[in-house]
């Protein structure tokens, strides 16, 4: 099948406990993942929100894999903008290994669909939060730029 | 034939004058890259070369030559991988590496494009960092926390994540 896959791999001065907090708490997501915050039980089949400050839903899906610290499995689909919501689910994985003194985190975001607009989107966004993540868990201070929400457009 | 390219950006806390001085100095480069010293005449024409730290003299030294060089900005050059005879053979000229700087607020994109490879350049195995897939990745990580913390990463030294 055709698929359209992002894969995007950063290693972080961390530990894998600090990195699975800072992928799914609130009082970290809000500070460098653009504002939002995820809302899910985290458990598997739990349903699984993304929040925008005010309070929408971007983006929505379940857990389909949950193995803390090491990896989560998410079906995501958005919820904002209709062209993207049209395409259906995505799965989105949070790989977490140790390497050394740092942790391996790979991100991987498909769909089996060719010419994913989703897939392109979120290829823009993840660079720029996950940056911003290591930038968080390395001095304490994300980047600038993945503070505040920018109505949906992820640092596109 | 395939033509494969690996494509990668970061976004670093800094300055377009600092991270180019990582990007170009043996000193910072030592620090980052797996020990490799990055040796270059940084005009359009200067000779390259990526010299490998002691103890992974097996890994040889990759020579190549600036093709643009724009400091604060862009940065083009040739790669020579040390292809075995067979993987030699099927090259169409050599690999070609781009950076790219761009200031944005108080940060900079480094956006990275490795270009012209085989696909024996791409390595299947995640759990090393040989291959360009997981060598960049590695390499790139490290410079940004070089520069924003003041210490790279420390990785194992068998070239291996595990």
């Amino acid at each position: 099948m055709q698929k359209s896959t992002f894969m995007y791999v950063t290693y972080i001065r961390t530990t894998p406990e600090k990195l699975w907090a800072a992928l799914t708490q609130p009082e970290f997501t809000r500070q460098y993942f653009f504002n939002t915050t995820q809302e899910s039980e985290w458990k598997p089949g739990a349903s699984w929100k993304m929040k925008a400050p005010d309070g929408s839903t971007t983006d929505g899906g379940e857990v389909i894999e949950i193995d803390p610290p090491n990896r989560l499995v998410l079906k995501w689909r958005h919820e904002l903008k209709p062209e993207l919501h049209a395409e259906g689910y995505s799965h989105m994985t949070y790989l977490i290994e140790k390497a050394g003194t740092a942790v391996k985190l790979t991100v991987t975001h498909e769909m089996d669909k060719a010419g994913s607009k989703l897939i392109e989107g979120v290829g823009h966004g993840w660079p720029t939060i996950l940056a911003s993540l290591k930038s968080l868990l390395e001095t304490g201070q994300p980047l600038e730029e993945t503070r505040q929400w920018k109505g949906g457009c992820k640092g596109e | 034939m395939e033509k494969i390219e690996f494509v990668y950006a970061a976004f670093i806390r800094t300055t377009p004058e600092k991270l180019w001085e990582a990007l170009t100095s043996g000193a910072f480069s030592e620090r980052y890259w797996f020990g490799f010293r990055f040796e270059a005449e940084l005009k359009a024409g200067g000779k390259l070369r990526i010299l490998p730290p002691k103890g992974m003299e097996q890994n040889g030294d990759h020579v190549g030559e600036i093709l643009v060089c724009e400091p604060g900005r862009k940065l083009v050059y040739t790669w020579k991988q040390n292809d075995k005879p067979e993987i030699a053979q099927k090259r169409d000229g050599l690999s070609r590496v781009t950076y790219e700087l761009t200031p944005m607020g108080t940060q900079v994109k480094l956006r990275l494009i490795h270009e012209n490879l085989l696909p024996e350049d791409i390595e299947k195995d995640p759990n090393t960092f040989g291959g360009i897939n997981n060598g960049w990745p590695a390499v790139i990580s490290s410079l940004k926390s070089l520069l924003e913390t003041g210490e790279a990463i420390a990785f194992s030294p068998a070239c291996s994540t595990k």
